[in-house]
């Protein structure tokens, strides 16, 4: 009898432990969702010079260039919206890793988030060399090598991080940005700038937008139980 | 005809076609993006940074251990350049010596040049075959003689196996038995490797010191006359330990103000002790001293480690305490020794932390 307590004891103690770590349920959760905007004239992309690599030049027959403000039909692609506000509750990293691509002599994506302790799974799908070299400041750096098609490296960030920049020093024009979370509440915006972060606990928010070339933008947002919370932000291009 | 007998018909670095032929392929896929076809830069690579140029042979003297090294593991873990990644598990080991021969051949006299894997660590007392370009500050203190000796030593390459040296000895204050301080006997000398053979890591070289009688003899800083000492110096390396030794014989100019002496030095330097380019090495030597004409023997162990201080392992410091052992019945007053040397064959004082 004794020990059938100390068994139901336990389970109600294991129960109450599992739902403060456990993430938000479904249907407690809501989730945030918004678009960021640009106004104004976006500058001309930046054309490419890959005389340096043959192998770059010809899997860009036609010439590249690197867009510093990328989107469609007044949306801004590439930024990382994220809840500033301290979320209350532990969250596991997230274990799906990350891909950065190497193809055609270009990074695929510009803009990464990651939870601390997410893989990064850096990858070149090209027939030439490629360096992956992360400039954080606050996490450790690294700089990886990848002589050979279909090489792959995984990496980890312990230590949350706004933005910082990884490039390839051997073609400088690959480049993507960084940032690291300590919740799993962040996620890239689509081409037409729209984006949604499911699962969020309900409550006030402070949200953060961060693009590689523009300033940090902040706004707020209210999320109800089994609802969304929207947040429009809108950068003004001079 | 074996490998070996290859290698010493037509060199070191060139003999073995097969493994340079390999080396390319894998410079050509890994490396030539920024070091470029010569191996002295590609002009095309958009980048305020220029590696080092292969093609100047004073890299000869690198170790092929560091190169390596900075090929799996990348520049900073060295000191050098972030810009040069690491390649970690990319290459076999096979595929990794390949390209380290292979980038020894852009200095196109590499032959006739000892490889930096003879280049084996300093010691406290014992000369070296290898020739050097590096300066160094030595250091002698007796305390219970209240005796302390510096010297300064300047050491620089010409060609491939010659090197000439100037030795600034220095007393900078006087002794307890009242020797004054000043300058000693300033010597110049030369030396020239006479063989080598990297597969049995093996150096050998002679040369000729010339002590210039500028130190004061009534100061116990001088012999009063010129001094010549030919020498014959040797380095063995056995798997991770080396053998080191050298003899000479000193012939004075006058030999009623100094007498011949006969000198050797051997040493053993046990295996490093973490990496071979920067890690501890461990080191005992005997050095001794042979007078025919009053037939003294003087004999003393030093018991020394060294260690590099900085990560690309061209600035290195030593410290070793010698013990007199003969002549037997003689005071023995404990030496403190140490070194402190800077290789700028391998860079700038600043660079490499």
């Amino acid at each position: 009898m004794r020990s059938k307590s100390l068994l139901v004891l336990s389970a109600f103690v294991a129960a109450g432990l599992a739902a403060h770590l456990a993430p938000v349920q479904a249907q407690s959760a809501g989730k945030i969702t918004g678009k960021i905007s640009f106004k104004g004239v976006a500058p001309e992309p930046i054309k490419i010079r890959m005389s340096a690599d043959p192998r770059c030049m010809k899997a860009n027959p036609a010439g590249a260039e690197r867009k510093q403000i990328d989107g469609v039909n007044g949306g801004l692609a590439g930024v990382i919206v994220s809840i500033k506000s301290p979320v209350k509750g532990t969250f596991p990293a997230k274990t799906t890793p990350v891909l950065l691509d190497q193809q055609g002599c270009m990074y695929t994506p510009t803009s990464i988030g990651l939870q601390v302790g997410q893989p990064l799974l850096m990858r070149n799908s090209d027939e030439t060399l490629h360096n992956i070299h992360p400039r954080p400041v606050v996490n450790a750096g690294f700089n990886i090598g990848q002589p050979r098609k279909g090489m792959e490296t995984t990496k980890t960030f312990d230590k949350p991080e706004t933005f910082f920049p990884m490039s390839c020093d051997i073609h400088p024009w690959m480049r993507s940005y960084i940032a690291v979370f300590a919740h799993p509440f962040f996620t890239v915006t689509k081409d037409d700038g729209t984006f949604e972060i499911p699962g969020v606990p309900p409550g006030d928010y402070e949200i953060e937008a961060q693009h590689p070339t523009l300033k940090i933008m902040t706004g707020k947002v209210v999320v109800k139980a089994g609802a969304a919370g929207t947040v429009d932000l809108t950068y003004t291009l001079k | 005809m074996s490998l070996l007998a290859l290698a010493l018909l037509f060199g070191w670095a060139t003999s073995n076609t097969a493994q340079l032929a390999k080396g390319k392929e894998v410079f050509e896929m890994a490396c030539i993006a920024c070091h470029g076809g010569d191996g002295a830069g590609n002009p095309e690579w958009e980048s305020e940074i220029r590696p080092v140029s292969f093609a100047d042979c004073g890299t000869t003297a690198e170790p092929s251990a560091l190169w390596r090294s900075i090929v799996v593991n990348g520049g900073p873990r060295h000191g050098l350049s972030e810009v040069m990644p690491a390649f970690g598990e990319a290459f076999p080991p096979e595929e990794l010596t390949a390209v380290v021969a292979y980038l020894r051949t852009f200095c196109t006299t590499a032959d006739r040049y000892p490889p930096g894997d003879l280049n084996f660590r300093r010691l406290i007392a014992t000369g070296k075959a290898f020739p050097e370009a590096e300066v160094v500050l030595k250091s002698k203190i007796v305390p219970d003689e209240g005796e302390t000796e510096l010297e300064f030593v300047y050491e620089n390459r010409l060609g491939p196996r010659f090197q000439y040296e100037l030795e600034f000895p220095l007393r900078p204050k006087a002794t307890d038995e009242g020797y004054g301080a000043g300058i000693g006997d300033i010597v110049v000398s030369g030396k020239y490797v006479l063989g080598f053979n990297p597969s049995k890591l093996q150096i050998f070289s002679a040369g000729l010191e010339v002590a210039l009688p500028t130190g004061n003899e009534g100061n116990a800083l001088g012999s009063g006359t010129t001094v010549f000492s030919p020498s014959f110096a040797f380095g063995k390396g056995i798997k991770s330990s080396v053998i080191q030794g050298k003899v000479a014989v000193e012939l004075p100019a006058d030999t009623n103000r100094a007498s011949k002496n006969y000198r050797y030095a051997i040493a053993y330097s046990f295996p490093p002790i973490g990496f071979s380019r920067t890690g501890y090495v461990p080191a005992v030597e005997l050095i001794g001293a042979y007078n025919p004409k009053n037939k003294s023997h003087s004999q003393t162990a030093v018991v020394g480690v060294s260690k590099a201080l900085n990560k690309l392992g061209h600035v290195i410091g030593s410290v070793g305490m010698g013990i007199p052992l003969r002549p037997s019945g003689a005071p023995r007053p404990k030496e403190f020794r140490a070194y402190v040397l800077w290789d700028f064959g391998d860079g700038p004082l600043w660079t490499g932390w």
